[in-house]
């Protein structure tokens, strides 16, 4: 029995020192470098509020420069899960960065927005148990959408 | 208690391993019917040219051939762009009027005008800002200035009339922006459908079935979120190697145009119609084959490892954009000609060095 605790305690102690080690670097590397609020999709489509709620409450962990980083986004295993989740989120739409994209291609993003919430693909299912806030109902995903196919 | 403890930890693990964003689903849709796929994509049409609009284009083809308009008289705009080879020059960096080496690989000037700026960094916004570019760079036509141009260009007497047919609102015509707008005007016309066009038309045999087990797993793997539109990309500018790191980080791409730390290692995305004829890949040219590029995009962009007939197979799909060359719209026949026949660019065989190398 006593040794089985001498084990456990090592374990606890090894991950601990894994988190410290890599605390800081995942954090260095998950800064992002912000882009001005003049290049987001909300300003320049003029999004209205309901629209700008629903991004900024849904979508804006992953898809924004503007993450609010959950606890266990400083942790080791999680972290890394979430840097990597967060760079390949930001690779396929970046609300922060709508300045780079033509009115053709902003108008693709903005359906496949929609599509993916209609499908209830987004947010990805296992996100949300630890973030109800990003739920969406049926209305909100209406909303959006709507919104999106004005902007044709 | 010891059952408890290892339990609890266990489900610790996976739920902080679940926790996170998660990957973006990259499979929208397989729906690969033509109307699935026009939210996403669109099919280029070539416009009816207009009337009026005939003396500037055959302007810009002719300036566009024309290597008196370099300092060494020895290079053109079809120099790199090589008009009968989908634009391109075929080599990593292009060699300018005196041998010195570009900085980055020469794109395909053909579906150029889809683009959302022009140059790899998108420093020029449209064609005619581009234009301007190459004739004045010390390494490529060399030009020393704007008005040497323009002296150039008055030099050599068939341009007199060109140019005020061209702009014959003008008083003075042959101005270093005629140029640039000649040329611009030319260029908008070098554009390619090709059998994709017709399958986002409606024709569904216009691809085989392997040409469209490719296109689902371009889909799939996530390579429309770039290359969509009617370029099938060209419309955004993206990080290249995002979310893995890209091993060449000489070249930091927009940043050199903005200064912003957000635009390190930014480029602006590729079109890839024609892709398989315009390597070889990449700002530096550095990938020769179009799989080796399809790989390296798949696990740079899309943090996908991709097996090597998976590869083959976006590769049939990608070859279904290469469109013919509109032979008859780039034959470089003098305007005085009423020849109807297609003609071969002019200095075909004394391409200057593009067509030496």
């Amino acid at each position: 029995m006593r040794r089985t605790w001498l084990v456990l305690g090592g374990a606890v102690t090894l991950i601990a020192a894994f988190v410290l080690v890599l605390h800081s670097s995942s954090n260095a590397s998950m800064a992002q470098t912000r882009s001005p609020r003049l290049a987001s999709m909300e300003v320049m489509l003029g999004a209205d509020p309901q629209v700008k709620s629903t991004i900024h409450r849904a979508c804006y962990n992953c898809h924004s420069d503007q993450p609010q980083y959950p606890w266990y986004a400083s942790v080791w295993p999680s972290s890394s899960l979430v840097h990597n989740d967060r760079q390949t989120a930001l690779a396929r739409l970046n609300f922060s960065q709508w300045d780079r994209l033509t009115p053709e291609m902003s108008k693709i993003r903005l359906l496949d927005a929609c599509a993916m919430m209609t499908d209830n693909k987004m947010p990805l299912w296992y996100y949300r148990p630890l973030h109800p806030e990003a739920r969406l109902n049926a209305q909100e995903v209406q909303h959006f959408c709507a919104w999106a196919h004005s902007m044709e | 208690m010891t059952r408890i403890l290892a339990t609890c930890f266990g489900l610790g693990i996976l739920l902080l391993l679940i926790a996170g964003c998660g990957s973006f689903d990259s499979d929208p849709s397989t729906d690969i019917s033509p109307a699935a796929l026009r939210s996403r994509f669109s099919p280029l049409e070539v416009p009816t040219i207009q009337t009026s609009q005939q003396p500037r284009i055959n302007l810009g083809r002719e300036l566009f051939y024309d290597r008196r308009l370099s300092t060494g008289e020895n290079t053109s705009c079809n120099s790199c762009h090589l008009l009968n080879a989908y634009g391109v020059d075929g080599h990593s960096y292009s060699t300018g009027h005196d041998g010195k080496l570009g900085g980055r690989n020469a794109p395909t000037v053909y579906n150029a005008s889809l683009n959302l700026a022009q140059f790899w960094d998108g420093r020029a916004k449209d064609l005619v800002e581009q234009a301007k570019g190459p004739i004045l760079n010390p390494v490529e036509m060399g030009m020393p200035s704007s008005d040497e141009v323009v002296t150039r260009i008055k030099s050599i007497p068939s341009y007199a009339s060109a140019f005020r047919q061209a702009f014959p609102d003008s008083s003075d015509a042959i101005t270093f922006d005629h140029f640039a707008e000649a040329v611009a005007t030319f260029e908008q016309g070098l554009l390619t459908p090709s059998r994709w066009d017709r399958y986002l038309d409606g024709d569904t045999s216009a691809l085989n079935e392997q040409e469209k087990q490719g296109l689902k797993l371009f889909l799939k793997t996530g390579c429309a979120s770039c290359h969509a539109g009617r370029g099938v990309g060209g419309n955004s500018y993206q990080k290249l190697g995002y979310p893995k790191s890209w091993p060449n980080q000489h070249d930091l791409g927009r940043y050199q145009v903005t200064s912003l730390d957000r635009d390190r290692m930014v480029f602006k995305v590729p079109t890839l119609r024609n892709i398989e004829k315009t390597g070889p890949y990449f700002h530096d040219g550095q990938v020769a084959s179009l799989n080796e590029a399809i790989d390296l995009m798949a696990q740079y962009q899309c943090s996908e490892k991709l097996r090597s007939a998976e590869i083959d197979q976006i590769a049939t799909f990608l070859k279904t954009l290469t469109g013919p060359v509109p032979e008859r719209y780039i034959a470089n026949v003098d305007s005085a000609a009423k020849d109807d026949t297609v003609a071969m660019p002019r200095n075909k065989s004394a391409n200057g060095k593009g067509a030496a190398r």
